[in-house]
């Protein structure tokens, strides 16, 4: 048999062994991992522009409704690549938040069955990889962003679910510029979590000046457990690497803060995007809307 | 032209720096300035090798643009067992409107490539 004949099989196999993430919201096996190091996180350069991407936002009632077929009108990376094997596909995202989010009684922690929110070009914020040591699902969960596992992330620190949902881990560069983001103003509004509160980038304006938000997150001293856990030290591999500590940076340990905007003269409670981790938010303070649960696909 | 600075950072491994009080993997690398103009964005950056042997930067692409005066390739040479550090000046010309924030990959050839988020911003001392 030619090689020419056996490449399409191989390239089939090496795909299916390599997408593993979004697993666990899908019920299919996890991937059993042991890679305990950061290492290089690789983008794939955003150099695709893909055919019309559309986002509405409504108000209706009580409620803002955000629907969009899932196609951002920014660059992508090409997909599927070596660290994601799927290609972007046209959804039917469809959320719905309150319009006067209120605060819950307890905060939520994301898990790997609730979206983050969604940007304003109808692109969700998912934050979480379904990527584990030993493929332990309630054990150490690997940092999208910390490059010890290839995600095939495109310079917008997005990629692709097996359903084709194209969906952000990090930064939304492409969004951010097209919003005219830039270091000395305040964040435009950059999408809301999946309680109605706003999403910014990075800055604000706090005391009549701009303001970089910062992260109260560090990451612990010394090393993991190892054993039937990883070892070595806490290095930003895994999310677990990381803890809050309160008053360590301007953020809560939602990466949120009271702030006040053009839209919200009065003051609003905001979730920020950060530099470092966590960068999107783990956790959500108030109800949250439909839409946002990841299906089983 | 707007003066414009520091946003860092790093790769090879994960987003670490030397200002992070944990150790550090091969490389990493501090954009410690930046200065800005319609088309263009002057680059100054410390390149950090930690330990181990010479490394060698092959390039840095940027989307929409490109890097001009610095040639590559270029050596970061450790001594084997200690740090290396070199100083890079470098320009990066874009083809529109230079964005306020990007990712440019510094390609170390078999070493890894790695990508260092780029935020042109005001002087701001010292904000990582």
């Amino acid at each position: 048999m030619s090689f020419a004949v056996i490449r399409p099989v191989l390239l089939v196999l090496t795909l299916l062994l390599t997408s593993g993430f979004e697993a666990a919201a899908q019920g299919r096996h996890l991937r059993k991992h042991t890679v305990t190091e950061a290492t290089s996180l690789t983008l794939v350069p955003a150099t695709k522009m893909l055919a019309k991407g559309r986002a509405v936002i409504k108000f209706s009632g009580r409620y803002r409704t955000i629907t969009s077929n899932g196609i951002p009108t920014h660059r992508v990376g090409a997909f599927p690549n070596a660290g994601n094997p799927h290609k972007i596909k046209p959804q039917s995202h469809k959320f719905s938040v309150a319009y006067i989010p209120r605060k819950a009684f307890r905060t939520k922690k994301l898990g790997m069955d609730i979206l983050m929110g969604v940007a304003v070009n109808g692109i969700p914020f998912d934050p979480m990889a379904a990527e584990f040591y030993l493929g332990n699902h309630k054990g150490w969960q690997y940092n999208a962003l910390g490059g010890a596992i290839p995600l095939g992330l495109d310079a917008n620190y997005a990629h692709v679910q097996p359903s084709g949902a194209y969906h952000y881990h990090g930064l939304p560069v492409g969004l951010m510029q097209e919003l005219g983001w830039q270091a000395g103003r305040p964040s435009p509004l950059i999408g809301y979590a999946a309680d109605g509160f706003p999403i910014f980038a990075m800055t604000a304006k706090v005391d009549g000046k701009v303001k970089r938000m910062r992260s109260s997150y560090r990451l612990k001293p010394g090393n993991r457990p190892g054993g039937s856990k990883p070892s070595g030290p806490h290095d930003g591999s895994f999310i677990n690497d990381y803890e809050y500590v309160r008053g360590a940076g301007d953020l809560d340990a939602c990466n949120g803060v009271e702030v006040t905007t053009p839209d919200y003269p009065n003051g609003v409670y905001a979730y920020f995007l950060t530099r470092k981790f966590p960068v999107v938010p783990r956790c959500l303070v108030g109800k949250i809307g439909k839409g946002f649960k990841k299906a089983r696909r | 032209m707007k003066v414009l600075q520091l946003v860092s950072l790093l790769f090879l491994p994960s987003l670490l720096n030397a200002h992070d009080n944990h150790p550090m993997g091969k490389m990493a690398v501090e954009i410690t300035r930046a200065v800005y103009s319609d088309y263009s964005i002057d680059v100054e950056a410390d390149l950090y090798l930690n330990g181990g042997q010479a490394m060698q930067l092959d390039g840095i692409s940027v989307a929409g643009g490109e890097v001009v005066n610095l040639p590559f390739p270029l050596l970061i040479d450790g001594d084997g067992a200690r740090n290396g550090h070199v100083k890079v000046s470098f320009t990066i010309t874009f083809f529109e409107t230079a964005p306020h924030v990007f990712s440019a990959m510094f390609d170390f050839g078999p070493e890894g490539t790695g990508p260092v988020l780029i935020i042109p911003e005001q002087m701001m001392k010292g904000i990582h």
